[in-house]
């Protein structure tokens, strides 16, 4: 088995570190629906969901939770036309817009950041595992919520760490299990709602914790629903590059991981808002009925190791495509520890609202310049010089002038509207504007004028490659 | 791409070259490549959904 799962595990770097043919290429416009709400319905959107109910109003909440998932994606939506249109990789295809250097660098950022949402997948894992315990009438360690709660956290990691581990096969049947056990949990949310409480109620309640002032709960609200929106710009490589046509990526990412998953976040957004908690355990209790409540956390149990499963994975492929010399083992073992290690700070967990801050900055500045550079060039790059590192796209000592100013410009435009980790604004600029729409404009902006004026393109190494004539800027 | 064992280095050499030879010049041609390509329509529908979306969210926040 173990000889098998190497195979497999091999076959697949292969094929994701060669450009896709059209015949390889699975996904039409459902089926990208389809893997997108797979993809998408997970602990992010149930979380993000419970902090919008806790802030928000629901006649907010709802077009907040729309707003903020769609409108980031419809502005990243160009890129997943590059990666149908070259069959690349994300970390591969980017190279073009960033050059072979800073593409490490945003690749290191992506494998970094992403650590997050393996832990917070173990951690509601964790919370509906002590949960189970305590309602069946279970004492000891495991059945309290600390440190019971963190156990559970990583005992799940090092399951979903040790699945990953065994390869491909797992992985469409994780998909799955999380998608199917969490739209069943999702339908209960539903009949609680409406059968429990009813519409009027829903519409009635006030938000149990908004912030002292009505327009930092929506814009915080906003900001963290973008955070959400902004995060898949990493993950747009790995699904659209198996597209049957650009018009399939383009319109099924936006479709399936906003309009529909966020369905999820919605429902979530005003389930929170009648019971006065973000964490969806607590509303699969709050239903008061013990069967109810036992296959409610069992489900969301098993989901969110299966949702570990297809993070650590994909984390572990991308890592080993870039180092195809290292074994697999290392990556599947460094993103477990390095989920366990984020799983036992304390407050983490309730601190959900402040990775999606981060992860806005980031994926938002990342989107803007990608996005940018589609715009300047309608998305005509060099195969070859994709791939050729000491040849390829160089720009300056592999580093684009442009896209680096365009990050810092947004690094400090983000930080001083919104210093997440205070949940202030510097420049007093937050709550009357968001963050990460804002940065988004301005590192798009910075990208395009630099570029267009093409005020580096005297520091930028002479082309190598041979067709390099119609190639950008190297 | 360093690193690649042989095999892999001539079967990425042998796309790369077939990618070239049939579809470079019509990604740079703006016409229908290795897939067929995104159209206009696909933009304008993805800005009249943002305006919706963006319209939707001020209504909702401005009605209270």
């Amino acid at each position: 088995m173990i000889v098998l799962s190497k195979q497999g595990v091999v076959k697949e770097v292969y094929f994701n570190l060669l450009p896709t043919k059209n015949d390889e290429r699975p996904y039409g416009f459902i089926d990208f629906l389809a893997v997108q709400i797979a993809f998408g319905i997970a602990a992010w959107f149930f979380l993000v969901g419970g902090f919008t109910g806790l802030w928000v109003k629901a006649s907010h909440a709802i077009p907040i939770v729309l707003f903020g998932n769609i409108i980031p994606l419809l502005l990243a939506a160009p890129i997943a036309v590059i990666f149908a249109r070259y069959g690349t990789e994300q970390y591969v295809g980017h190279r073009a817009v960033f050059g072979q250097r800073f593409s490490d660098v945003w690749f290191i950022i992506y494998i970094t950041s992403s650590v997050g949402w393996i832990a917070y997948a173990a951690l509601l894992m964790g919370s509906g595992a002590w949960k189970l315990l305590a309602s069946l009438g279970v004492g000891g360690v495991f059945a309290t919520e600390q440190p019971g709660m963190v156990l559970w956290a990583i005992i799940g990691t090092i399951i979903g760490g040790w699945m990953a581990w065994y390869g491909p096969g797992f992985i469409k049947w994780a998909l799955r299990i999380t998608s199917a056990f969490l739209m069943i949990v999702l339908i209960m949310l539903i009949v609680l709602l409406f059968n429990v409480y009813g519409a009027e109620k829903i519409f009635a309640t006030a938000p149990p914790e908004p912030f002292e002032d009505p327009a930092w709960s929506i814009t915080s609200a906003i900001e963290i629903n973008v955070g959400l929106g902004f995060s898949w710009a990493f993950w747009y490589g790995q699904w659209t590059r198996l597209a049957k046509t650009e018009r399939a990526a383009f319109h099924g990412c936006w479709l399936g991981w906003g309009l529909l998953a966020a369905t999820a976040g919605i429902f979530s957004a005003l389930t929170a808002i009648l019971v006065g908690s973000f964490d969806p355990t607590d509303w699969i209790i709050s239903y008061g009925i013990p069967w109810v409540t036992i296959v409610g956390l069992f489900l969301i149990i098993v989901a969110n190791v299966s949702s570990l499963v297809c993070l650590i994975y994909p984390l572990s492929l991308t890592t080993r495509c870039r180092f195809p010399k290292i074994k697999w083992t290392y990556p599947v073992i460094g993103f477990t520890i390095a989920g366990i290690l984020l799983e036992v700070i304390p407050g983490v967990y309730e601190s959900y609202y402040i990775y999606l801050s981060i992860i806005a900055l980031l994926t938002g500045i990342y989107a803007a310049i990608v996005v940018s550079d589609y715009a300047i060039t309608k998305g005509t790059y060099k195969l070859r010089a994709m791939y050729d590192r000491a040849r390829g796209y160089r720009y300056w000592r592999g580093f684009n002038i442009s896209a680096v100013i365009a990050t810092v410009v947004g690094v400090i435009f983000y930080l001083t509207t919104l210093e997440p980790l205070g949940w202030t604004s510097l420049n007093g600029l937050f709550p009357y504007i968001t963050a990460g729409i804002p940065t988004y404009f301005v590192s798009f902006v910075v990208y395009f004028v630099l570029t267009k004026s093409r005020i580096f393109d005297k520091f930028y190494a002479p082309p190598l490659l041979l067709a390099a004539g119609q190639q950008k800027q190297t | 791409m360093s690193g690649l064992p042989d095999d892999l280095k001539e079967e990425l050499e042998r796309r790369i070259a077939e990618f070239e030879k049939n579809f470079e010049e019509k990604v740079f041609n703006k016409i229908d490549a290795v897939v067929p390509r995104i159209k206009p329509i696909d933009y304008i529908v993805v800005v009249i959904s943002g305006i919706v979306l963006s319209v939707y969210l001020f209504l909702a926040l401005l009605l209270g």
